[in-house]
């Protein structure tokens, strides 16, 4: 079992090495519009592939920790999660939580005796030339922010504890950033309807707690999102109002990006490692976090008087989440509701005790009951699905799934009914996927693949009836370069 | 929560030795109590000094042999319970042959455990699979296994 694991972790480790396909196609739930990354900015495009201006005022989102966005139901926009760069403590303040605030300013008083210990064990001085080297090894965050604040307040001190650094005056320069000093994670809404130019909402900041991946109910005003501790290295699950008023915590230590709303949009599927963070093996747990009318379940726990916690079970409170599978599951594990229910999720399967000292890794996809009481396997055949099952993306009716892989530009699409497997985009030699692929309709996918004539990444359109064809072909010759990978030069 | 019991536990976590089901109680208390999450800060403030002060001054961080002895007295406590528990649920599903899954924990009057696998009728391999193929290898440096790409050497060769 040990082994099995291990060995799941290092494919894992291996496709972590290269580039991995991610998110760049949003189709808006109406499949009328669509928003794509061009060059690492937000562009919408209309239904036959028009190319429009470039969103956020086009602010490049290079800086962004997750690429990604989630369609508002109605399709007038979107909620996504960004970096604003602020150039004062004071501006950053009235931002962020008042307990944050407490927390950072708490921390100051050990922030210079830290950067004079981090400075007095370094055996290389001449090595260092910037601040990363010089962050401790717990609350990496926390010591920089205060050390920001400290430029602002006592600056000579700062610089003349870096002095003792050959390149102390670099790091000083590095500390003061000109893009401004203090990148505080926002959580925004992006309206369409509103004039070119207008400013997001912003509904969630944070400069220690990142929020990050929204995704909003399909069907209620709220947005589910991963919190994110850069200094425990951990996630949490949160349920938030779109109006950003009332905030739930659902879920500690959650698998990054594991987490789907159910059709009903009031429950969540999410992953959580059964141990520490990172393990393979995980639990498949749902929970129903908004009351019928869409307001935010109450927490579990009641205060008491006397400081503790009086857990109340009734209908406006949330449950304990509702385990419904364990399953040996991929770094980055992909879940995916139905409509009508079930979970689809891709897993090694493991037999125990296993006799094989080195066995076969061919992961399967596999569906959970829209009771959560059965599990069935997808009929594949072997060779139809590749080892890294990562990217699954069910088409918008639940009847096939469109896949990719990380080590080739291949498209393929299964029946879930049947599991027979189409490849609708061959391999190319030496190309790679880097475009996770996105359903326009029911029966018309959209992935990016190299161009029949030009040889170059092109967005294409596939359905059954209609084959493929580009869709891109009018945009300016460099926009969709890096939605494919080219084969590397091969070395001398 | 007393003070005394916040204390310990704040430790513990920061050890990392709370089992995490009781972090995950303990994160729920200190999001939900802002003098507790103080006092929290408090505690892990004056541990960040104390870790400092010791980097500086190794001296201080000496342990008399008396207290080495007592400590090694003391039978090590279980670090994650978890682990055990899930283990046991593993080796269940693998005796249920479930391939992994396993279901029912939580629902009541359902007393069989469903199968992953319903059916395991031979299904003909594909012979144009496209996707990269891998094969697990001794690493020649001797630090294990390593995984490796075998559908582009098996390409290179062909004409």
């Amino acid at each position: 079992m040990k082994g099995i694991v291990r060995w799941w972790c290092l494919i894992a480790a291996l496709l972590l090495g290269g580039c991995l396909p991610e998110e760049r196609i949003w189709w808006s739930p109406q499949g009328d519009r669509a928003i794509v990354l061009v060059d690492d900015h937000l562009h919408l495009v209309t239904a036959n592939g028009e190319l429009g201006k470039a969103l956020l005022n086009g602010a490049s989102i290079e800086d962004w920790l997750v690429k990604t966005l989630s369609w508002l139901p109605d399709g007038t926009g979107f909620v996504c999660s960004r970096v604003r760069r602020v150039q004062t403590w004071e501006e950053a303040k009235p931002l962020i939580a008042t307990e944050e605030v407490k927390r950072i300013e708490s921390w100051l008083p050990t922030v210079l005796p830290t950067l004079k210990s981090e400075i007095a064990r370094i055996v290389e001085p001449s090595g260092i030339n910037s601040l990363q080297p010089l962050l401790p090894g717990e609350n990496k965050q926390l010591f920089e922010i205060g050390l920001r604040i400290l430029v602002e307040r006592h600056r000579a001190d700062v610089e003349q504890v870096l002095r003792k650094l050959p390149q102390g005056d670099k790091i000083a320069y590095e500390l003061n950033a000109p893009a401004g000093r203090f990148p505080v994670q926002e959580l925004c809404i992006v309206k369409l309807d509103q004039p070119l130019g207008s400013a997001p909402q912003g509904i969630a900041w944070s400069l220690l707690e990142l929020p990050i991946m929204p995704k909003v109910s399909p069907k209620h005003n709220a947005i589910a999102f991963l919190q994110l501790s850069e200094d425990t290295e951990t996630a949490q699950l949160n349920v938030m109002t779109l109006d950003g008023k009332s905030r739930l915590t659902i879920a500690h230590q959650v698998s990054s990006g594991s987490f789907q709303w159910m059709p009903d949009g009031r429950t969540l599927v999410f992953t959580k490692p059964l141990g520490q963070q990172g393990d393979s093996v995980q639990s498949i747990q749902q929970v129903t976090v908004l009351q019928p009318s869409g307001a935010l379940m109450k927490p579990p726990y009641d205060p008491q008087p006397d400081g503790s916690l009086l857990k109340v079970n009734a209908p406006d409170r949330l449950a304990e989440p509702k385990l419904l599978a364990m399953a040996l599951l991929p770094g980055s594990a992909s879940l995916r509701p139905l409509p009508d229910g079930r979970i689809l999720f891709a897993s090694q399967p493991i037999t125990l005790p296993v006799v094989e000292s080195r066995p076969k890794l061919e992961p399967l996809l596999h569906l959970i009951s829209a009771d959560g009481r059965s599990l069935s396997t997808i009929p594949t055949a072997p060779g139809d699905l590749p080892t890294d099952l990562n990217y699954l993306v069910p088409s918008p009716d639940g009847t096939h799934v469109a896949v990719v892989e990380a080590e080739t530009d291949a498209v393929a699409v299964v029946e879930l009914s049947t599991g027979k497997t189409e490849i609708i985009s061959a391999p190319h030699s030496g190309w790679k996927c880097e475009t996770i692929p996105a359903w326009k309709s029911a029966t018309e996918l959209t992935f990016a693949a190299l161009g029949t004539d030009t040889r170059t990444p092109q967005w294409m359109l596939w359905s059954t009836a209609k084959g493929t064809r580009s869709i891109s072909d009018k945009w300016p010759a460099t926009a969709t370069t890096d939605w494919l990978s080219a084969p590397k030069p091969k070395s001398p | 929560m007393k003070p005394e019991s916040l204390h310990a536990l704040v430790i513990d976590h920061h050890a990392g030795e709370l089992p995490p089901e009781v972090a995950d109680l303990l994160e729920v208390h200190l999001a939900t109590h802002p003098p507790a999450r103080a006092e929290a800060d408090r505690i892990l403030n004056a541990l960040h000094i104390t870790r400092r002060t010791v980097l500086q001054h190794p001296e201080l961080g000496r342990v008399l042999p008396l207290v080495i002895a007592r400590a090694q007295a003391v039978p090590p406590r279980q670090a994650r319970p978890v682990w055990t528990k899930a283990a046991a649920i593993l080796t269940f599903s693998a005796l249920t042959a479930t391939g992994g899954f396993y279901a029912g924990s939580a629902r009541s009057g359902h007393d069989s455990t469903p199968s992953a696998v319903a059916s395991t009728a031979p299904i003909k391999p594909r012979k144009d699979s496209p996707w990269a193929r891998y094969r697990m290898a001794l690493d020649p440096q001797g630090t294990g296994m390593q995984v490796v790409r075998v559908d582009v050497a098996e390409k290179k060769g062909q004409p």
